[in-house]
C-alpha cells in the first residue's frame, strides 16, 4: 500500500518534468521525484544498508541538481547548430 | 489505526515540521547557493512570492530540514527509532559540508523529527508512514502549482519576519 | 483496477522512470533539457539497480552519477561561451 502510493508520485512528477515549459520548473519536479525514489527505496529494503542507500542517492542528487541549477543560471539561452 | 488517517496525520506534522525550521534557520532570506537564486526569481517571474522562491530554491540545491525530516524517519524504519534518527542526523552534518553550505538546518530537522516519531509510536503511527507523510509533504510544497506554494510560504516567512529583502 | 495497483512495484516505477526519461532525451532539442533528463534517467538506473538486490553497485552508481553529470555541464558551458564569443567577433569586424 505504502509502496504503491510513493510509485503513483514518483510516476506523476516524472511525466510532469517532461511536459513543463520553464527549465526551473524542471528542477523542481525533478527533486520532488528524487524525494520519492529514496523513500522507495529506503521502503524496499528494510535492512540498515537500505537507509544508507537511501541517503547516499539523495546527497548525490541533490549535488547533482545543485550543479545542473548552477549551469541554468550561466548559460541563459544556447546556441546551437543546426545541423 | 486506520492506514489513510495516520499517513495524513504523518504527513501534516512532518510538513509543519520542515516548514517551521527551515523558516526560524532563514531559509527564506536569501539564497544560499547560486541555483537557488536562479530558481527563485523563475518563480517570481511566473507570478510567485520572492521569498518562497528562495525557500523552494535551497530545498532543491543544498540538504535542509526536509532532507533531514526523510532520511531520518527512512533511518528509523530500518536501524530503530533512536538509533537510526542520529546516524541519519551525522550523515546528514556530512552531506550538508559536502554541498558547501555552513547550515545546521538538516541536523536540526533531523533531531526534531527523531523526536516526534517516538511520541507518535505511542499512538500507533510508525516510521514508515512518516517516510511517505513526507513526500506527500514535499510534493504539496514543489509538485503542485509553485506560484501558490510560494505565496503561502511567503506569508509564513512574514509572519516569522524572515521575509526577503532583496527584490 | 485494484489489479492494476498490485504492478506497481519499484522495478515497474524504475523502468517506468527510465523509458520517460530516454523518451525526454530523444525528443527534446536543447543541450540543457537533455542534461535534465539525464538526471532523471540515472534516479530510474539506480532505482533498478536496487530492485535487483545489488546494493553495493547502487552505491558506487550513486556516488559516479554527479560527477558525469558536472562532465557535461562543463562541456556544455564552455561550447556555448565560445560559440557566443564567436558571434560577438563577427558583429565587432562588421563594424570594423
Amino acid at each position: 500500500m505504502l509502496i504503491q502510493i510513493l510509485g503513483i508520485i514518483v510516476l506523476l512528477m516524472a511525466l510532469r518534468t517532461l511536459f513543463a515549459q520553464d527549465r526551473s520548473e524542471r528542477m523542481l519536479y525533478l527533486n520532488a521525484m528524487s524525494f520519492g525514489i529514496a523513500g522507495l527505496m529506503a521502503l524496499y529494503i528494510q535492512t540498515p544498508f537500505g537507509a544508507i542507500i537511501a541517503i547516499t542517492y539523495f546527497i548525490a542528487s541533490t549535488i547533482s541538481s545543485n550543479a545542473i541549477a548552477y549551469s541554468i543560471g550561466r548559460v541563459k539561452n544556447e546556441i546551437i547548430l543546426d545541423e | 489505526m486506520n492506514e489513510i488517517i495516520a499517513i495524513i496525520i504523518a504527513a501534516v506534522l512532518s510538513w509543519i515540521n520542515f516548514v517551521l525550521i527551515d523558516t526560524w534557520m532563514g531559509l527564506p532570506e536569501q539564497p544560499g547557493v547560486r541555483g537557488a537564486d536562479v530558481i527563485g526569481r523563475s518563480v517570481k517571474r511566473r507570478g510567485g512570492d520572492l521569498a518562497g522562491g528562495f525557500f523552494q530554491g535551497n530545498i532543491v540545491c543544498s540538504p535542509d530540514a526536509s532532507a533531514g525530516t526523510l532520511l531520518a524517519s527512512a533511518a528509523c524504519y530500518t536501524i530503530g527509532t533512536p538509533e537510526g534518527g542520529l546516524i541519519a542526523a551525522v550523515l546528514v552534518y556530512f552531506g550538508n559540508r559536502l554541498c558547501a553550505d555552513p547550515g545546521y538546518a538538516g541536523t536540526t530537522g533531523a533531531l526534531s523529527i527523531t523526536c516526534i516519531i517516538f511520541a507518535a509510536s505511542y499512538i500507533g503511527i510508525g516510521p514508515a508512514d512518516f517516510i511517505v507523510g513526507m513526500v506527500l509533504a514535499i510534493v504539496t510544497i514543489q509538485g503542485l502549482h509553485h506560484p501558490l506554494a510560494s505565496k503561502l510560504l511567503g506569508r509564513i516567512a512574514e509572519k516569522m519576519g524572515r521575509h526577503t529583502k532583496l527584490t | 483496477m485494484y489489479p492494476f495497483l498490485d504492478l506497481i512495484t519499484l522495478t515497474t516505477v524504475s523502468v517506468g522512470v527510465l523509458l520517460i526519461g530516454t523518451a525526454g532525451i530523444i525528443l527534446l532539442k536543447k543541450p540543457m533539457d537533455k542534461v535534465i533528463m539525464f538526471a532523471l534517467l540515472q534516479g530510474g538506473f539506480i532505482g533498478l539497480i536496487v530492485s535487483a538486490k545489488y546494493l553495493d553497485v547502487a552505491v558506487a552508481a550513486a556516488v559516479f552519477d554527479p560527477i558525469s553529470t558536472v562532465i557535461m555541464l562543463i562541456a556544455i558551458t564552455k561550447l556555448d561561451e565560445i560559440r557566443k564569443k564567436k558571434i560577438k567577433s563577427q558583429e565587432d569586424g562588421f563594424f570594423a
